[in-house]
């Protein structure tokens, strides 16, 4: 190695020279977010919503009238969701990113300003979360990893991130108040490796350390809010 | 659940007015309107708060800690001047930041639990930093009480009675040390309180300051949302969430 | 007369980097271990969880991971005609007191030290002859190369699951990278951090003026990863609560994310917290340690009999310790003899304050400690000292890394402090308007040094330790330098509508934070003239106690010092293992 720091040291200026580059810093802004500034028509959103359009069916017909699915469905409440969440996760839909059977072929009958009104329309409807009225088998265990995580798993709180049940964390952190089995569905989706929409992979390494017991008790802690 | 609140959700809610330290509101409470305080302070401030809130003002209550009355009012006086309500929104005494600074000195703080207390107290160059022998409620106490001496002498009123500009021109001597406090340096009181304001204005509003997130709002601090991985690369998008406080957090958002 | 505990092999003081990696190495061949922590045990879950955690005014205003300077504080001179008077508050920088030590509340930020570093006198007296060093200077070489110390460097990067992009792997040098960084035998076991908008824009301009920019490396792990110790690490979220918090995530490396879980599971590794050692105890002959007293959490006074004492305090505490023992001589400045105390460094840090117009948008609370575009042009020997006629360097970067507002609230020069022309200013400029910062290298003093202080004492009755240190005329060049090339980038950045300087001036004070890099008094040398400590941090005049930490350094580089702890306590740790076990008691040979 001696040669190399030699080298690093003496011929540093010639080497720099030729290593002349111009480091862009700066990342383009996502597809879904260029939709979002460009198309805000919350009535096309909704007529979309609630009529469909060709092949993507009424998103009413599962995430309820208003966004809010009926109680015992599987389907998330859509309603609140934040725009860019929204937005972020049909444009994943639409491009394979987010794998769905129902979801996939909704998404890839949308272009993006439909999908930017779809999201601002159900953005503008108001929050009401479902509740579930089965009581969770372990109501502490929930809580405790929702709001304090797990030392040993080195699991941070659900809400470190995720922020108010309902009102989230950020654009692209949803609020978690969903239905049990939606919930459920995602946590081992991500722990199976079959949702991978999530960066650089922080759910899916989150989802591996949960046991069944603990995803239960998760969906059913998020089911209440 | 009869009350409606989940059992995990109340076994949180407890934690929390234990951590915070419940307040006990009957010590010499008096009950001011929120709305009523800002209108004081003009019509802009008022409709700022009316405005950040969208409803009617909700009846504040004081509960001095530390404050005997007149110290109280001369704290409220005194932070109005620093961060004031004017047509930016409204200023520290809207924001409750008196009533912070009485929480701290009542507490931990200002009995100086992280102050090295140990003689003997010489005067220093200023590199050596501070080396008074007050704690922070020793020195808040002697400092209002000179304040309020410093403006009998001038216009014969307390500091809290006086005009805003005649307000305005006595913190400024002691800004510059040119007020007497006796063994207290005026300029040192007036960097205390200037601090402790600054604290009370931008601190999460569990300690009793930035009331109704004044202080966050005016700069746009967003508080304790805070995971901006998604975020952070989407280069000059402005942050539009509304504040959130550690309260909020815990209230489930 | 002291409780006495059962004799160990080990007694570490101190549960942070290097207490918990040398604690850990020992404990895993066998030998019995105990360490002593002064702090509370604190842990990421529950103690560092949102939203609790994400609270301004109590970690950092109110000092929460702080020493407590009402127990324990500093006193400081300029001058030795001087009288030292105690820093009643910290200002200065961040002592920790709690389990992991400053490596929680720490930023993160993550460096290998150039190699010109460890050959400082030599290196800058051949390139530039000996009159370089101006008069009084005390810098020397360090008794080991970068070489020497890669293999140890690289193994900490696996524990700490650092994060950056290689800019030199092997001697060759990698396009994306820093090309002024030290070769390194592997990459990053993690990619570099995202770059928010305002590193962005300083890097565009650095380009622009030809020079290197680059993302700083980091000890955030920026995304899933399982370390040395198959300890799971999340991804650093950049929530703008890092220096002076506890990470929430388990992102930020902390011994307490990153190996103690490990270590605990050992039948040989004890930890006791609120165990506050006052001194190390000799034999007769001065010659070797018997093992340290300590107050334990109920106050009671202890004798811990060890076999191995080292010494893993936060930095300069290590040489306060070696006051109170009584180890080696204390270092005179009068007359230049003794060693313990000297060469005590801080940092030469310096500012150009940029104000943007309203389109830009810094939001400055999407943050992390080590969330930077630096460059390193003019850190170390990268660039010709010839003409300048000063010693040493510093990095030039714009972090973002924290909006919390009690701190962080930029006006620009002239705006008053208070009442409402301030209030519009800052309503103005919160979001735009950030530093670049320049971190830059600091030189011992013949008449800087640590001592203990006549009158001024601890809560447990014991000396303070007094600071006698104002920079040399090195330095002030150095950072007027760096400051000016710095503006220069602040002026060529877009947006920018106010770029100003602010370079370090004398006096050095105990009112103005610099970093918490606070080095030196038991330097690690080749010769027990000048230094504490030989070559694996063991002591000349005891040798079964080892120094760890940043007490060993004899002068500060610019770049931020916990990679080089934490490779030398690996390094310190595999040389008691290979070297010291088999003949304790005795110097191991160089």
């Amino acid at each position: 190695m001696k040669h190399a720091i030699a080298a690093a040291a003496l011929g540093l200026f010639a080497a720099l020279a030729a290593l002349a580059q111009s480091p862009d810093f700066a990342r383009k802004p996502p597809a879904w977010q260029v939709a979002l500034e460009a198309s805000k028509e919350v009535a096309a959103g909704e007529a979309i919503a609630t009529k469909g359009k060709g092949a993507a069916l009424a998103c009413a017909g599962c995430h309820g009238a208003k966004g809010v699915p009926a109680a015992g469905a599987p389907f998330p409440r859509l309603a609140g969701l934040p725009v860019e969440y929204f937005a972020k996760q049909l444009f994943d839909y639409r491009d394979g990113i987010r794998a769905n059977a129902i979801m996939g072929p909704i998404g890839k009958a949308l272009a993006d300003a439909e999908i930017a009104s779809l999201a601002w329309y159900y953005a503008s409807l108001e929050v009401s979360a479902p509740r579930a009225t089965a009581s969770a088998d372990q109501p502490q265990r929930g809580w405790q990893l929702a709001r304090y995580g797990d030392n040993a798993l080195a699991l941070p709180a659900c809400v470190d991130c995720h922020g108010g049940d309902v009102t989230g964390g950020g654009p692209v952190l949803p609020g978690l108040a969903q239905p049990a089995a939606y919930t459920a569905a995602q946590l081992s989706a991500f722990r199976d490796g079959e949702r991978k929409n999530d960066g650089d992979g922080i759910m899916q390494a989150i989802a591996k350390r949960l046991s069944d017991a603990d995803v239960k008790a998760l969906a059913d802690y998020y089911a209440e809010r | 659940m009869t009350d409606g609140i989940p059992h995990h959700r109340r076994i949180f809610l407890k934690q929390v007015a234990t951590a915070v330290g419940a307040v006990p509101l009957a010590l010499g409470a008096s009950v001011v309107a929120g709305g009523a305080a800002a209108a004081e302070t003009g019509t802009a401030a008022a409709a700022a708060t009316a405005g950040a809130s969208g409803q009617a003002p909700v009846p504040v209550v004081t509960a001095w800690l530390f404050f005997d009355g007149n110290e109280g009012r001369a704290a409220e006086a005194a932070v109005a001047r620093l961060i004031p309500a004017d047509d930016t929104g409204p200023g520290a005494k809207e924001a409750g930041v008196a009533v912070f600074i009485d929480r701290q000195l009542a507490g931990a703080w200002g009995s100086g639990d992280h102050l090295y207390r140990h003689a003997p107290f010489l005067a220093g160059t200023p590199q050596q930093g501070y080396q008074l022998a007050f704690t922070p409620a020793e020195m808040f106490r002697l400092g209002f009480a000179k304040l309020d001496e410093a403006a009998r002498k001038a216009h014969a009123g307390a500091f809290a009675d006086l005009t805003p500009e005649q307000q305005d021109a006595l913190l400024g001597e002691a800004e510059h040390g040119k007020l007497d406090f006796g063994a207290l340096p005026s300029a040192a009181f007036f960097g205390a309180l200037l601090d402790a304001t600054m604290e009370g204005f931008f601190s999460d509003p569990i300690y009793g300051g930035n009331r109704d997130k004044i202080g966050w709002k005016l700069v746009g601090f967003p508080g304790v949302h805070a995971s901006y991985a998604n975020d952070i690369e989407r280069h000059g998008v402005a942050w539009t969430r509304p504040p959130a406080s550690i309260a909020d957090a815990d209230n489930g958002g | 007369m002291s409780k006495i505990m059962p004799a160990v092999d080990v007694v570490l003081v101190g549960g942070g980097w290097t207490g918990s990696v040398i604690g850990k190495e020992l404990a895993a061949t066998g030998q019995r271990v105990v360490v002593l922590e002064r702090g509370q045990p604190r842990w990421t879950s529950p103690d560092f969880q949102a939203p609790g955690v994400r609270d301004e005014l109590k970690y950092t205003r109110r000092n929460e991971l702080h020493q407590n300077a009402a127990t324990e504080t500093y006193t400081f001179r300029n001058r030795v005609d001087e009288t030292a008077l105690p820093m009643r508050r910290w200002q200065f920088a961040y002592p920790a007191n709690h389990l992991g030590g400053a490596g929680v509340h720490w930023s993160g930020a993550y460096y290998r030290w150039d190699p010109v570093e460890f050959r400082l006198r030599s290196h800058y007296t051949q390139r530039y002859g000996a009159r370089i060093f101006e008069d009084g200077i005390t810098a020397q070489d360090w008794p080991l190369t970068y070489d020497e110390l890669e293999p140890f460097y690289d193994r900490f990067d696996r524990l700490v699951g650092a994060s950056g992009f290689a800019g030199n792997l092997k001697g060759v040098i990698q396009p994306g990278g820093n090309p002024f960084e030290p070769w390194r035998s592997r990459p990053y076991p993690n990619p570099p951090m995202r770059v928010p908008h305002a590193p962005a824009l300083f890097g565009e301009a650095a380009a622009k003026l030809g020079y290197h920019p680059y993302i700083q490396p980091s000890a955030l792990s920026t995304r899933p990863y399982v370390n040395s110790e198959g300890l799971h690490m999340n991804e650093c979220v950049y929530c703008g609560f890092c220096s002076n918090f506890g990470c929430e995530q388990f992102a930020k490396a902390s011994p307490q994310v990153c190996i103690l879980p490990v270590a605990l599971k050992l039948p040989t590794f004890e930890l006791r917290t609120n165990a506050h050692v006052l001194r190390v105890e000799l034999d007769k002959d001065r010659k070797s340690a018997r093992g340290v007293t300590y107050v334990d959490a109920a106050g009671v006074e202890t004798f811990q009999p060890a076999q191995i004492v080292t010494l893993c305090a936060f930095a300069i505490n290590n040489t306060r310790l070696l006051l109170l023992s009584g180890i080696g001589r204390p270092y005179d400045p009068a007359t230049g003899d003794g060693v313990v105390g000297r060469n005590y460094t801080h940092q030469t840090s310096s500012g150009v304050s940029l104000f943007f117009d309203e389109s830009v948008k810094i939001n400055p609370f999407m943050a992390a400690g080590a969330v930077a575009v630096t460059m390193d042009d003019f850190c170390s020997d990268n660039f010709d000292h010839g003409p300048l006629g000063f010693v040493g360097g510093g990095y030039i970067q714009i972090q973002v890394v924290s909006g919390a507002p009690i701190g962080n609230r930029p006006t620009p020069p002239g705006t008053p402090g208070w009442g409402s022309a301030w209030k519009k200013a800052v309503k103005r400029y919160y979001n735009h308007s950030i530093p670049i910062t320049i971190t830059g290298s600091a030189l011992p003093v013949r008449g800087g040094y640590l001592s203990l202080d006549p009158t001024y004492r601890d809560a447990w009755g014991q000396p303070l330790l007094r600071i006698t240190y104002d920079f040399p005329d090195n330095d002030i060049k150095l950072s007027a330098f760096l400051t000016e090339k710095g503006t220069e980038i602040g002026h060529a950045m877009r947006g920018v509508t106010l770029a100003q300087g602010n370079p370090r001036t004398k006096p050095y004070g105990a009112t103005g934070y610099q970093s918490s890099h606070i080095n030196g008094g038991a330097a690690m040398g080749s010769d027990p003239a000048t230094s504490v400590v030989n070559r694996y941090g063991q002591c000349w005049d005891v040798p079964n106690v080892f120094v760890t930490g940043a007490a060993l350094f004899p002068q500060n580089s610019c770049y931020n010092p916990t990679g080089t702890i934490g490779a030398l306590a690996y390094w310190t740790a595999d040389a008691i293992k290979r070297d010291y076990l088999k003949a304790p008691g005795k110097l191991i040979a160089s």
